[in-house]
């Protein structure tokens, strides 16, 4: 199968994900009363899901540049985190590469990891087709929402849990991949430890604590091994 | 709020986005095939799946017993279909589908 096709099917759940989730954060942009087409320019230049939002906030408060920066820094810190563990997955050096790093959303950095590619000149046009294909869903469903928000007074109730089911079923394929309770148990309990702290800042506090806490366990070499099956 | 002020805060945030994601290409380029880092980058992705998951469910509406039973139930639907079958458009699908239903009904 060419890398094209494998990009594609793996893409077709990002696809139906960012789709309504593109269109809520065009619909909620097009209740600012802006223009249509710069919700499409977010997704060209952003392409940051849960920092796209937060912008409609930040532009219906007017916040300032400063305080846009900082926060999306905060909110986009755990990119971070994906970065480090696709250091050796993507080409070293080029412009592809520096695609691929651009588009390292949630999702695509969730594809990526979920399944290895030996050949690395099939692996680079993989990660290339995926991380386009799930920028152009993305970029249609900002622009459709900001089309049908100025046109239509629209609800999109309950759809919002296709981004919690993604999460479930990628989880569930990473536990594929690894097999160990540990690990996961171990974030569970970062979780809740973060969610009773600071649930505002949920994800940045727990996901550092995951950062912190895994460079320390895996400076052993045997730590959490897949048994062979 | 004019079209260049939005474009100044898109562009803010364009940047902004694009910094956290190339700090560790930028910073950590040379240390990829060690390891550590290939012991970090197979076992660091399933725990931030269980961070986004956990992330996902406590951003969706919790306040009455009848959302918390919702998300519940399209939770398991989710698991128990993706565990059978193993297809993710399905088990997306369907799990949605129920939370979808029993928001409808309860609401």
């Amino acid at each position: 199968m060419t890398a094209w096709r494998t990009a594609f099917r793996a893409s077709l759940p990002v696809l139906f994900g960012y789709l309504p989730l593109g269109m809520a954060f065009g619909v909620l942009f097009a209740g600012l009363d802006l223009s249509w087409w710069l919700a499409v320019v977010a997704g060209v230049i952003v392409y940051a899901g849960a920092a796209q939002f937060m912008a409609v906030g930040l532009l219906a408060a007017g916040a300032s540049l400063p305080d846009v920066f900082l926060s999306t820094l905060l909110m986009n810190a755990r990119h971070v985190v994906y970065g480090l563990s696709v250091l050796d997955r993507y080409p070293q050096s080029g412009a592809l590469k520096w695609y691929l790093v651009f588009g390292l959303t949630d999702e695509t950095y969730s594809l990526v990891t979920s399944r290895s590619i030996p050949d690395p000149v099939n692996r680079h046009a993989f990660y290339g087709w995926l991380t386009a294909l799930n920028q152009s869903y993305w970029i249609l469903g900002c622009g459709l929402g900001a089309l049908l928000g100025v046109t239509f007074e629209i609800s999109v109730a309950g759809l919002e849990f296709t981004l919690v089911a993604l999460f479930v079923v990628l989880l569930i394929e990473q536990w594929f991949q690894i097999r160990r309770i540990e690990p996961l148990l171990v974030a569970v309990g970062i979780s809740a430890m973060a969610l009773w702290i600071a649930p505002d800042q949920f994800l940045i506090l727990a996901l550092s604590a995951a950062v912190v806490l895994l460079g320390w366990l895996v400076r052993k070499e045997d730590v959490w091994t897949t048994p062979r099956s | 709020m004019d079209n260049t002020e939005v474009l100044m805060v898109l562009v803010t945030m364009a940047v902004a986005t694009f910094m956290t994601r190339a700090f560790p290409f930028v910073a950590l380029a040379g240390v990829a095939d060690h390891p550590l880092i290939r012991r970090f980058g197979r076992l660091l992705p399933p725990m931030v799946m269980v961070v986004l998951v956990i992330y996902g469910i406590s951003g969706m509406p919790l306040d009455q017993i009848g959302s918390v039973l919702a998300v519940a139930s399209g939770v398991v639907a989710t698991v128990a279909l993706h565990c059978l079958f193993r297809h993710v458009l399905l088990s997306i699908f369907v799990g949605t589908g129920v939370y979808m239903t029993l928001i409808a009904l309860g609401g």
